[in-house]
């Protein structure tokens, strides 16, 4: 079980054989190349469930979390961005702390650095999960 | 006009024709209100001063049209201020990524009432 969600996703990507590390928040400076960071809780947004004066109740969230992908322009793998993707897509995150009913990709972008010798694939992923 | 009968039959259709055009008009006015609520707040939000030097308030922009029979409403910064702002919304190598224009959107969206004007 993982402790946070960011966690979770983590497990997930380095458990789909893609061969790449991840790393929550931000990547150690020898990190090697390609790699992943998570970046957990960036907006969460309350599902209108009505049940607000029962305080046992269930509530869920949409959680946005942002998956960056970072490549060395140099020694791109071309289909990594994709496969990235299919492997969050539709997951529900087994290790997640909370019930996820379901992890959707919102967007997949792929943007210059400042640093011209790398590559951020930036996926936007909304997850809807027991908060 | 009321009651339907072979007589008034055009002025029915008339009426019906006039009353969905309204709604799509209602439709757009309520999608347009959203859009200039999104950049009311991405501009107060955005980064005063990026790396460069440049600012990014006041570059967020709304457009509003049609494409066919779809309704859109374009929200987002000018072209200059746009790799900037990317910057800053989706983080560098050495800098994380400080979210402001998909969380105004989620949250302004999570909001609307398309019933209220």
């Amino acid at each position: 079980m993982s402790a946070t969600t960011g966690g979770a996703l983590k497990a997930w990507i380095e458990a789909g054989g893609l061969g790449i590390a991840a790393y929550r928040d931000s990547a150690p400076e020898n990190a090697t190349w390609p790699h992943v960071v998570v970046h957990e809780g960036l907006v969460k947004i309350p599902d209108q469930d009505g049940d607000t004066g029962d305080t046992g109740a269930t509530h869920t969230i949409a959680e946005t979390v942002q998956v960056s992908l970072w490549q060395q322009r140099a020694d791109e793998f071309y289909t990594l961005p994709d496969a990235l993707v299919r492997r969050l897509h539709g997951t529900r995150l087994p290790t997640a702390p909370t019930l996820v009913y379901a992890v959707l990709v919102a967007s997949s972008a792929r943007l210059p650095d400042e640093d011209p010798a790398i590559l951020h694939d930036a996926i936007t992923v909304t997850i809807h999960r027991v908060v | 006009v009321s009651g339907i009968t072979t007589e008034n039959l055009d002025a029915w259709a008339d009426a019906l024709i006039t009353a969905f055009e309204q709604k799509v008009v209602d439709a757009e006015t309520g999608l347009l209100r959203l859009g200039e609520r999104i950049a009311k707040r991405e501009n107060a939000e955005a980064p005063d001063r990026t790396k460069r030097g440049i600012s990014g308030r006041d570059t967020i922009t709304v457009d509003a049209g049609r494409d066919g029979d779809i309704s859109y409403v374009d929200v987002g910064p000018s072209p200059w201020a746009g790799i900037r702002l990317a910057h800053f919304e989706f983080g560098t190598r050495r800098q994380p990524p400080r979210p402001f224009l998909r969380r105004i959107v989620y949250e302004e969206a999570a909001r609307w009432d398309p019933n209220q004007r």
